[in-house]
């Protein structure tokens, strides 16, 4: 069985359901357990707090939409056929589209969109990285099948028996991987605050600079030249970042400084980097909105013409900034409750069975998880690969794509 | 409802109609008999003035996957140039060379075309190809499976598997994939290029797996062969892009040895070295050797001066020159075992020496190769540059006059050192139909499209007889697609869901063990999961399937 909750998309869970209730083994992921053995829930559709039907809470919805001078379609924690909806939805109702976690994921789009990159991905990686540099990725909180599935397993295609993969991790020492038989984890601790400064000594050794300076944002100069001198005897070293445990203001500089690396090694050798994020449909809903749109998110349908712009764009510096009247909020995979807004603002929760969003909305419809009760299909995070889950047990709840597709059949 | 197109020329080459005043009629969403009764004729088009097609269709075109979006996501400078306003298409959108799917549909349509096929579909990469191809209005769509840089393939070839074993997966891949034809990139030089060989000629070997690409290319063309695909194996060769490739092409053609290949924008493949830059054609030799060997297709991939964005497959070449990117910024990657991709933007000149030349190689290959029945309409979208361009090309094949006026335009020494000056040959409209309709549709064993007989698709094209071609091609007066009028002077009026072709072929199912054993030992997901079924293309009647059968030789 597959599963969305996280970007990883993995797809050797077992899970049991009895009584609707369902239960994961042969994982030991926090993430897929929270997931999917949370309560199913009995919500019922609702308008201002009152249980409505679903065909009441639609019209209510549509209603609201026409009212609305400046809608905000995000969250958009749903599948790819869910994303295809909302974004129709966007264009009738002239609003602005965005994902509940694209702060998460925008420095490294900014980077892309600037410079471009070079890529790989989770096959390439696990059967060829013969090197892995870890840096600030939270992989034990956040991806937690990452080394399991990526980095430990022996089988692999192309490494050589007598060459063991070497894992090396940069950023705060608490949160790194610890080492195991299978293998070791050689951990460079760095002030997780600075490590854009980290990489950009580590980017000036690799191209051959001297530096004075014998620490850098207190990690030692020696520990960055051995790391560099490894780099440079490998065959195929992978640097795998997540935008989201990066430092926000250094985000961008040190994704910068990574894909610079790559940039300057694949000049004489092979290298490539790998983000993880996206989480909670990002990913797919990044690439349905670009393939839709053009662009990857921050679109508005207010005018004319459809427009990008992502500064303006973003949930939170809209509601900041009382720039929007109606949100409509959609989750149907997290459990994060959607954003507070302004009261004026009118709200339109679409999200889980098991939530409780009634009272804090104008309108609440539950829906059912895309990989729990319907079928659906998501994009992992390297962004090639798309993963078509499971229904795993019998369900009345709709689908978000059948939901907005009903508000659009309304319009 | 019985609907009849009255009193305009009928070009279709498929049943020698060349320009001969013809009635058309259309029932349901075939073409249908003329009635013996003309009473039962419920609705007159009059098209007097008109010439009538079928529907265009693109052989080789970059519209869904992961490298198409990849351009979109890193370009939206590219679509600020050319915003779709509210209501001038059913669907909002944008983009000039790297436009959005809505708009793609909608601007196929609106010149003409009503089938588009995707020659790169990476197997991992499958569903989110026919996911974004689903999302492009109108046209009937299809794509091409890749494979010769899979490690799975070239591990089978490293240990010599048998040809059965190689022919069950390509059958497996077809089927999975939901694939058209099949398709092979610089063969071993993707995955070549993953372990640092930046350069991989037709009998070199790729250093891990000791192969070389003429024999990958051998063993794929042989199994496309004997698995009776209608499309011969589709191919974009080594050393794409390199100057004096056309020795490589020659090689190549003279090695496939009478097995039927479609050599895919050949363009690319057709530069000498002669001369002080050392960048020349090649158009002559690789014509005269196509004109020679009957076993042979290619589709052109002309360049057009302007900006756009090349999307491939092959990492090797876009590496290569990503020097060359303008704007300065590009996208590479390495993916799942599989293949490749880069992304690089690019500007042709027509100023600039090396461009130029490439502009005249298209249209002297164009005009060079006799048989315009295997010779096939493309600009590579957007690789040589955007679709939108075709009714200046169709000027340009037509018009020896404008091809003369435009030759005058271009980097001079560029003009001298290409032949086209000399040739004086002109397109006629049957030709251009063939290269653009007809020639396609039978070349992929589309037996209902590309003619205009009874009981064909009612896929049909009007234009309004013009003696300026890329006036006459840019906005027909109407177009039909399955028998709905779709465009009204060169504008959607209406909407109808395009249909994902698809060729199946039996194979062995011990293939699947095999396959099983592999994804669970070194892959990222199981070998179910990169499965397309039959049910997802369909997707709740969002969208239509149609399967056509391979005719397997044993």
């Amino acid at each position: 069985m597959a599963c969305p909750f996280c970007s990883l998309l993995c797809d050797d869970l077992s899970l049991t359901v009895t009584k609707n209730k369902i239960v994961v083994a042969g994982n030991d992921c926090h993430r897929a357990k929270l997931g999917f053995e949370a309560d199913s829930g009995h919500q019922y559709p609702q308008i201002e707090g009152q249980r409505v039907s679903q065909t009441a809470a639609i019209k209510a919805a549509v209603k609201l939409l026409h009212r609305g001078r400046q809608p905000l379609i995000s969250g958009l924690g749903t599948d790819i056929e869910g994303v295809r909806e909302a974004i129709h939805l966007a264009e009738l109702s002239k609003a602005i589209v965005d994902h509940g976690n694209s702060a998460d994921f925008d420095s490294g789009m900014r980077v892309m969109q600037k410079k471009g990159w070079y890529m790989t991905t989770l096959a390439e990686l696990r059967n060829r990285s013969d090197l892995v540099v870890i840096v600030g990725a939270d992989i034990v909180g956040n991806y937690e099948n990452f080394s399991r599935r990526f980095l430990a397993p022996k089988q692999n295609l192309h490494l050589r028996k007598s060459k063991r993969r070497r894992v090396f991790y940069i950023g705060d020492i608490a949160t790194a991987p610890k080492s195991t038989k299978a293998h070791m984890i050689e951990s460079i601790d760095c002030d997780s605050s600075r490590i854009a400064e980290v990489m950009a000594a580590l980017r000036a050794r690799i191209s051959g600079r001297l530096l004075q300076a014998k620490r850098v944002a207190k990690t030692r100069m020696r520990e960055i030249e051995t790391l560099g001198e490894a780099i440079k005897e490998a065959d195929y070293p992978v640097f795998v970042w997540a935008p989201a445990h990066l430092p926000s203001v250094q985000a961008d500089l040190t994704i910068q400084s990574i894909t610079q690396i790559i940039d300057d090694l694949n000049k004489t050798q092979r290298a490539a980097g790998l983000a993880l994020g996206g989480d909670n449909g990002g990913m797919s809903a990044a690439n349905v909105c670009t393939w839709l749109t053009g662009y990857p998110l921050h679109v508005s349908f207010a005018g004319k013409t459809i427009d990008y712009d992502p500064v303006q764009y973003k949930t939170s510096t809209l509601l900041e900034n009382e720039s929007i009247d109606t949100l409509v909020w959609i989750d149907s995979i997290g459990n994060t409750a959607p954003p507070a807004t302004n009261p004026g603002v009118k709200r339109i929760l679409i999200g889980r069975a098991s939530t409780e969003q009634g009272s804090s909305s104008d309108v609440f419809i539950p829906v059912g998880v895309p990989g729990i009760d319907h079928a659906g299909t998501m994009i992992r995070t390297d962004s090639v690969v798309s993963i078509r889950l499971d229904q795993v047990r019998m369900s009345r709840a709709p689908s978000v794509r059948k939901i907005i597709r009903s508000i659009v059949e309304q319009w | 409802m019985l609907t009849r197109l009255r009193g305009a020329k009928v070009y279709d080459p498929s049943n020698g109609v060349d320009g001969e005043a013809q009635d058309i009629y259309i029932q349901g969403n075939r073409i249908a008999e003329p009635p013996v009764n003309v009473l039962a004729v419920d609705k007159t088009v009059d098209v007097r003035g008109c010439a009538v097609m079928a529907g265009g269709i693109d052989i080789h075109t970059h519209i869904g996957g992961g490298k198409v979006n990849i351009a979109r996501m890193l370009l939206p400078e590219d679509h600020y140039r050319d915003l779709v306003a509210r209501g001038r298409h059913p669907r909002m959108g944008c983009g000039h060379a790297a436009p959005s799917t809505l708009t793609t549909g909608y601007r196929y349509a609106e010149m003409g075309y009503t089938a588009c096929f995707e020659p790169a579909m990476l197997p991992v990469n499958a569903r989110q190809a026919h996911m974004e191809m689903a999302d492009t209005p109108i046209i009937d769509k299809g794509a091409y499976a890749l494979l010769g840089n899979d490690d799975f393939l070239l591990r089978l070839l490293a240990r010599h598997a048998d040809t059965e074993v190689v022919r069950d997966y390509v059958a497996w891949i077809l089927q999975s994939t939901q694939a058209l034809a099949i398709k092979i990139v610089n063969p071993g030089g993707i995955n070549a290029f993953k372990f640092n060989q930046r350069k991989l000629n037709l009998d070199e070997k790729n250093d891990s797996y000791q192969i070389t690409p003429r024999q990958i290319l051998k063993v794929l063309a042989k199994s496309v062969q004997d698995l009776g695909l209608n499309h011969p194996l589709h191919i974009h060769g080594c050393n794409l892009g390199v100057p004096g490739n056309m020795d490589t092409t020659l090689d190549m053609i003279q090695g496939l040895d009478g097995i039927a290949a479609h050599l895919t924008h050949l363009q690319f493949h057709s530069y000498g070295l002669e001369g002080d830059r050392r960048f020349s054609s090649g158009a002559a030799a690789i014509a005269e050797i196509i004109n020679a060997n009957p076993n042979i297709s290619i589709d052109v991939g002309q360049v057009m001066f302007g900006q756009t964005v090349t999307e491939s497959s092959d990492i090797m070449q876009q590496y290569a020159g990503h020097v060359f990117a303008d704007p300065k910024k590009w996208v590479g990657m390495d993916i799942e075992c599989d293949a490749g991709c880069g992304v690089v933007p690019f500007r042709y000149r027509d100023k600039n020496f090396v461009n130029a030349l490439q502009w005249a190689i298209g249209l002297e290959l164009f005009l060079l190769v006799e048989d315009p029945w295997r010779i096939f309409l493309t600009t590579d979208h957007p690789n040589g540059a955007p679709f939108t361009s075709y009714p200046h090309l169709i000027r340009l094949l037509a018009d020896q006059s404008f091809r003369s006026d435009m030759l005058a335009t271009i980097n001079a020494d560029a003009a001298r050192a290409s032949g086209l000056a000399s040739i004086k040959r002109e397109y006629s409209l049957y030709e251009i139909a063939i290269i653009t309709r007809a020639g396609p549709a039978k070349s992929l064993g589309l037996k209902n499209k590309g003619h205009l007989a009874p009981g064909a698709d009612a896929d049909i094209t009007v234009y309004r007889e013009q003696k300026n071609y890329e006036r006459m091609f840019t906005a027909p007066e109407y177009v039909y697609k399955n028998g709905t009028l779709v465009v009204h002077k060169g504008r959607v009026c209406d909407e109808t869901p395009g249909t994902t072709h698809v060729t199946r072929s039996d194979f062995n199912p011990a293939i699947e063990t095999k396959l099983n054993r592999y994804f669970d030992r070194y892959m990222t997901m199981k070998k179910n999961r990169i499965i397309v079924s039959d049910d997802e293309i369909r997707d709740q009647g969002r969208g239509k399937l149609k399967i056509h059968r391979a005719r397997r030789m044993s």
